[in-house]
């Protein structure tokens, strides 16, 4: 399935949070099947949805997570979040209180997913709809920047799923901040000897590439 | 619906304990609209795994919110679902002094990958240590809170066991790691001993005379060749496993090696419980190391949390922090739904914990399933002869004062605690005690020293609680749509009897469908990772 050209392939695990109807599928299957479906809900039976990207002559297996419904009612909890690898946070530029949930879904984040501290981690900003008309807006790009200057200086960008503007680039850039972050990132409980359990029941634990 | 729920389901799940979340998983899996809530703002009820804080929060919680009252309606009965907290008593919790060996202080990984910097690792040797008071423990447990992940229920799996079996049928394993148990230890007459389990293991021990190793060797194959459900077995059923044992020309030592850590058995098992029971044991040696167990990666509630995540992929809506006040029946009728935040959500099956039935369908006088629990968060391992890594120590009372206690050793690598810190579990029946804990008191001072002596452990910090769970059996006269879960039954070490229960309730209401089948494969699931 792989291509024989990279000599290392790194999986890594993305999440997209943020609130009901931000999106959150949409950038997924625009990015992965470069498809765009305006009531694409939690597909039923996916777990993920794996994409292979090139970047600077390294191959990544991007998967990425589904929340399966479960931010509705605020009940993610540590199996979703553990081992995530990158988190895009996501909003809707018509969508003013999806914008003021971001700080929660990043304590959520940080509380959940067992990093040390949220700073030295691959956060990005996802701005999404802003193929919406100008008057519907409700969060300028000023506002957003300034919320991720003062939360960490979070990479910020602006998407349309429906009209496939940016999202590549916006995966392309949280490839690129974790692998600037990847050489300082010290994850918990990674400990190489833990048991995989596959119908061999032998699957030890591969770790990934760098850790 | 205030909330925009869905107003009808095929199965609405209160509670997220196991037995509650293996059903909603199975449920869901095979297409069911299953909503499935909890109160609390955590998964697992006393299945839980909490942080340090948490834990704190959990022994403060006194859950004496008085029972909602709600008027019939039409000829809709409303039968409040019950604080949970009732099956939980006798608790208490205390700090104490120590010696605690300081982590080193991992190198940054961006310094220890520069050139020339070889020598940075091997410069500090001596293990720095750090005297505590109980105030120091205190303030140092809190400041580490959320690197501890305690188990309400610590709970082990057979490598070759059904819950194994499930987990990789279903693919719920994908969302698992796990551990192997390192050492099955024996602590009789304060002497703790490690026990061989497997055939090489009784080859390379010291603790058997040759001879003796032979006996051993031929009995072990003997255990394992008893076929289930014959004849030989069921004339086992009238004498106990310690007779049967008594009988086989081996040494009172290796008679309790087999007895209480092969079969976790008690003086009372039957010697044909007592065969099945070692059986589980020797089936799944030699596939992870030297033990047959496997422990869950960040504790138990993982596993529970595993099939939601499961139930939700297929469609189940989760719901943490909102409970089910009332079961709405029809008068000598089936369950309608529950009645929530202000509404009635309708079911065609409610499953629900026995924590929360309502009393009237209780049976509290029937025997039930009562254990003490006791969490230690200690400064060293218990056997220092021992791997490195996770022990299950069985202290038998040889004059049948108890019966056994059941001790789980976690130490950093399980993420139970940080590095320098051990989680120790002690579990045990109540009956034979005239105090609470009085039995934990004697496995205490047999192993643990409160000032390190003789290289014993100390502990820092001592949780005690008792669980008396309500059996799905003590539940009865429930409408017919109506299924109960038992809590957790810690005193048998793995997870059997929970997935058993969640099957049956599962094939009550759904006869002709599958449990858990094997997912089909996503076209954009890649098959290899």
């Amino acid at each position: 399935m792989s291509g024989k050209s990279a000599h290392k392939n790194c999986l890594l695990k993305v999440i997209i949070l943020g609130d009901g109807g931000v999106g959150k599928s949409c950038l997924m299957n625009r990015f992965v099947n470069n498809h765009f479906d305006d009531h694409s809900f939690h597909t039923i039976g996916v777990e993920f949805l794996n994409k292979e990207m090139k970047i600077k002559n390294e191959m990544y297996t991007l998967q990425i997570w589904d929340t399966a419904g479960q931010e509705r009612f605020k009940s993610l909890r540590t199996p979703f979040y553990r081992g995530s690898d990158i988190c895009m946070l996501t909003y809707a530029v018509d969508d003013k209180s999806s914008f003021q949930s971001l700080g929660m879904w990043k304590n959520e984040f940080v509380y959940y997913s067992d990093i040390k501290d949220g700073s030295a981690f691959p956060f990005v900003v996802v701005a999404n709809k802003v193929d919406i008309s100008e008057e519907k807006r409700q969060v300028s790009e000023v506002e957003a920047r300034n919320w991720c200057k003062e939360n960490g200086d979070l990479p910020y960008i602006e998407t349309s799923a429906k009209d496939a503007i940016n999202v590549d680039v916006a995966f392309n850039m949280a490839v690129d901040i974790w692998s600037q972050l990847e050489a300082e990132m010290d994850k918990q409980g990674m400990s190489n000897d833990t048991i995989r359990i596959d119908p061999n029941r032998n699957g030890k634990r591969e770790a990934c590439c760098g850790l | 619906m205030s909330d925009d729920l869905p107003s009808s389901y095929d199965v609405v799940v209160v509670g997220t304990g196991l037995v509650e979340s293996i059903v909603a998983a199975a449920a869901a899996r095979i297409g069911k609209q299953v909503l499935h809530i909890d109160k609390n703002k955590y998964y697992g009820q006393h299945w839980a795994t909490f942080n340090y804080d948490d834990v704190q929060q959990w022994v403060g919680d006194k859950g004496e919110a008085p029972s909602p009252t709600h008027d019939p309606v039409d000829n809709l009965q409303f039968l409040a679902t019950e604080e949970s907290r009732r099956l939980v008593s006798d608790i208490s919790q205390d700090w104490f002094g120590g010696v605690i060996t300081k982590p080193k202080e991992p190198p940054k990984k961006s310094e220890a990958a520069a050139e020339g910097d070889a020598k940075a690792d091997s410069t500090d040797e001596a293990p720095v240590t750090e005297t505590l008071t109980a105030d120091d423990t205190k303030a140092k447990l809190a400041s580490l809170s959320r690197k501890f992940n305690i188990d309400l229920a610590p709970k082990l799996l057979f490598f070759k066991g059904p819950m194994v079996d499930v987990l990789i049928k279903s693919q719920v394993s994908r969302y698992l790691e796990f551990l192997g148990v390192q050492n099955i230890l024996l602590c009789v007459n304060g002497v703790i001993e490690l026990v061989p389990c497997s055939k090489s293991d009784v080859f390379s021990t010291r603790t058997v005379t040759i001879v003796e190793k032979r006996l051993l060797m031929k009995l072990l194959t003997t255990l394992q060749s008893y076929k289930d459900d014959s004849e030989e077995l069921k004339e086992l059923e009238n004498s106990t496993f310690e007779d049967y044992l008594k009988q086989q020309n081996i040494s009172e030592t290796v008679q309790h090696y087999i007895l209480y850590s092969i079969a976790m058995a008690t003086q009372e098992t039957t010697a044909a419980q007592g065969i099945k029971q070692a059986q589980a044991f020797l089936n799944s040696i030699g596939f992870c190391g030297n033990t047959p167990f496997i422990w869950p990666m960040y504790g138990t509630s993982e596993i529970l949390q595993a099939f939601c995540r499961l139930s939700a992929v297929y469609g189940g809506i989760y719901c943490l922090n909102r409970n089910a006040d009332f079961l709405v029946n029809v008068e000598n009728g089936p369950c309608e739904g529950v009645y929530s935040n202000g509404g009635i959500l309708k079911a065609q099956n409610v499953v629900v914990s026995t924590g929360l039935v309502p009393s009237c369908y209780v049976n509290r006088e029937s025997p039930s399933e009562c254990y003490q629990r006791a969490v230690l968060i200690t400064n060293k391992a218990v056997f220092p002869g021992g791997k490195e890594g996770i022990s299950l120590l069985t202290y038998p009372f040889l004059d049948s004062s108890f019966d056994p206690i059941t001790l789980l050793e976690l130490n950093s690598n399980t993420s139970s605690c940080p590095k320098g810190f051990f989680v120790v579990h002690l579990v045990s029946r109540k009956g034979k005690q005239k105090t609470p804990y009085e039995d934990f008191d004697k496995l205490i001072a047999d192993i643990f020293s409160p000032s390190g002596e003789g290289d014993k452990p100390t502990i820092l910090y001592k949780l005690l609680f008792t669980v008396d769970i309500i059996s799905s059996t003590q539940v009865s006269d429930l409408p017919a749509n109506v299924h109960s879960c038992s809590g957790p039954r810690c005193l048998s070490i793995d997870f059997h009897s929970s997935l058993q229960e969640a099957e049956t309730i599962f094939k009550r209401m759904f006869p002709d469908d599958e449990f858990l089948p094997t997912p089909e494969a996503v076209e954009e699931v890649a098959s290899e990772e």
